[in-house]
């Protein structure tokens, strides 16, 4: 069974909302009570709050901090805390990068302990500081301490966008497997770009999530 | 791996980096802080010097110290930060010691926001500070280009003994693309008889900006603008795409350049002779390459995220001989392709009801 809330953390720029977005939808389509948080209060361009509205549209349920507009002030909503004491509601986490962004989490730590959560590590191997085992323990254990939650698994996200090759997943998810290895962490998933599913088929035993990419750059829209 | 996924902020510091930048002085703004941040953790790794100032006014002038001290050195901010660094800036320009300074501009003036704009290019390209001078301007359109003109600015700075800038808008700082760092190796440099690296066994170096008295002042002043004219016709440069048959001419750069190379390409799907003249060196200023485009086509289209800067900069480049349009958004608002398309209709259209 899956559990009532489902965290993605991760270094910054891992894939942690695009990963959350996608997550977030899948699960919507068996689970109508799905609601997708954003307590991303780090980031400034290409977040969340972007796109929410092209999310309700798909009929996802979707908090994001209060302040619409696009300031950086590292406020939450209230709405958060009747999101996660829910009883029966199903709740995704997009949590804010690295260990700065793992903060905002700490406060519903002693919650979250009761209700119980799956927290996944975002890796890109292709991001500057995880491109090594070392660089993915580091970074789980900064960010476990900032947030003051528990990793239950790794999430595997291998790419380097536009230029996303065969060659390039499985290149990268082989770290992702050893750092998997050395953390005693499960890979809860794989993503891959959506247009490449077909192409990499049955080549990995975990679990594959499609990604559509959200998140654009102006000259993409 | 070859390559590497990098946030734009990230990827100019590293250039940075790899370009053996000895000392980064600065202070966090958004939307530029990832630099700092990334600087913070590398350098340090590295046993270099990284130093989070009190302010844009101490990081300026740290600046200023290492540059004297002969240090490959660099500071990165956005707008209300990089009006801060004026003075420093007019005097490290007439020190004439080397420093590179990263602008990762946003919506102003004020405060403003924390959204893209081009805003700053007036104070970028026309001098800034007071005084005589000017500063060399880069114009990254991707965060390859970042990289390689990141690394680019500490050979210009060292060459001309000046400042060299990268003019970058918030969103070349935020977004995320895949790139390839070059190797790291020595760098390069020229020999700085002029550092003040302690006298001892030679003549002592002094450098300064104040000249009281006497033609002194002049004569820096003669030489500070021989050195802009070597600048000038040493270092133009600028990128062009789909300029064959072209009639209507987008002149854009950084990320009103990479919407127009989209649009560009769009406008030509639909029959459209459109193509685009994207400016690298926004000073010095490609004004006769500019001007020779010109003379093939019919129409320009200035597009900035500010209320028309450049433009007048393209209106002097061409003497005003072909009609020049403008679309500018201000405030961080960052049109769409299909925004930007409108206008090339609005002047295509005219000419399509001719056919």
């Amino acid at each position: 069974m899956e559990r009532p809330v489902v965290i993605f953390a991760g270094p910054f720029g891992s894939g942690k909302t695009e990963t959350a977005i996608n997550y977030a939808l899948q699960w919507a389509e068996e689970d109508q009570s799905v609601t997708l948080v954003d307590l991303d209060v780090v980031t400034t361009y290409l977040r969340l709050r972007e796109v929410e509205e092209r999310l309700r549209e798909k009929g996802l349920k979707v908090i994001t901090p209060s302040e619409a507009g696009n300031i950086d002030l590292p406020a939450i909503t209230p709405q958060i805390w009747g999101a996660l004491g829910g009883q029966d509601g199903r709740v995704v986490v997009d949590m804010g990068g690295s260990a700065p962004g793992a903060r905002s989490m700490g406060q519903f730590s002693s919650h979250l302990e009761k209700v119980g959560y799956a927290m996944n590590l975002v890796v890109n191997p292709y991001r500057p500081f995880t491109t090594t085992v070392e660089g993915i323990e580091k970074a789980e254990r900064e960010i476990a301490d900032s947030s003051r939650l528990q990793f239950t698994a790794l999430v595997s996200n291998p790419h380097l966008m536009g230029e996303t090759t065969l060659e390039v997943i499985d290149e990268g998810h082989l770290i992702v497997q050893e750092a998997s290895h050395q953390l005693g962490l499960p890979i809860a998933f794989l993503c891959v770009r959506a247009d490449l599913v077909e192409e990499v088929g049955e080549r990995y035993s975990v679990p594959i999530l499609p990604l559509n990419r959200y998140l654009l750059a102006p000259w993409e829209r | 791996m070859a390559k590497i996924l990098m946030k734009g902020n990230e990827a100019i510091a590293e250039a940075a980096i790899r370009a053996g930048c000895e000392a980064y002085f600065g202070y966090p703004i958004t939307p530029q802080t990832e630099l700092l941040e990334y600087m913070s953790r590398r350098m340090v790794e590295l046993g270099r010097v990284f130093l989070q100032a009190e302010s844009e006014l101490s990081a300026i002038n740290m600046v200023y110290g290492a540059a004297c001290a002969g240090a490959r050195v660099m500071t990165s901010t956005s707008s209300p930060g990089f009006s801060l660094m004026q003075e420093g800036i007019s005097y490290i320009v007439c020190s004439e010691v080397p420093a590179v300074v990263i602008n990762v501009m946003r919506g102003g003036p004020g405060l403003g926001n924390i959204q893209p704009s081009q805003g700053d290019y007036f104070q970028m390209t026309k001098g800034g500070g007071h005084g005589d001078y000017n500063v060399i301007v880069l114009a990254p359109a991707t965060l390859q280009e970042a990289i390689d003109l990141t690394i680019l600015a500490f050979d210009l700075a060292d060459k001309y003994r000046s400042v060299a800038t990268i003019i970058a808008d918030g969103m070349i700082g935020q977004i995320m693309e895949p790139v390839e760092l070059p190797e790291i190796e020595p760098p390069k440099r020229p020999e700085q008889p002029w550092a003040l690296t302690g006298a001892k066994g030679r003549e002592k170096n002094i450098i300064t900006s104040l000249y009281l008295g006497g033609p002194n002042l002049e004569k820096v002043n003669l030489r500070l603008q021989e050195t802009l004219e070597e600048i000038k016709a040493n270092e133009v440069r600028y990128a062009e795409y789909m300029l064959e048959g072209a009639e209507i001419v987008v002149v854009a750069y950084g990320t009103a350049g990479r919407i127009a190379q989209t649009v560009v390409q769009e406008a030509r799907e639909e029959g459209i002779p459109a193509g685009l003249f994207r400016p690298i060196t926004m000073f010095p200023f490609p004004y006769d390459r500019l001007d020779e485009v010109a003379k093939s086509v019919e129409h320009l289209l200035v597009f900035e995220l500010n209320a028309g800067q450049m433009l007048e900069d393209v209106r002097l480049a061409t003497r005003d001989r072909l009609p020049i349009h403008f679309y500018g958004k201000m405030g961080g608002v960052v049109p769409s392709p299909a925004e930007v398309l409108a206008q090339i209709k609005k002047i295509a259209s005219p000419q399509q009801g001719e056919r």
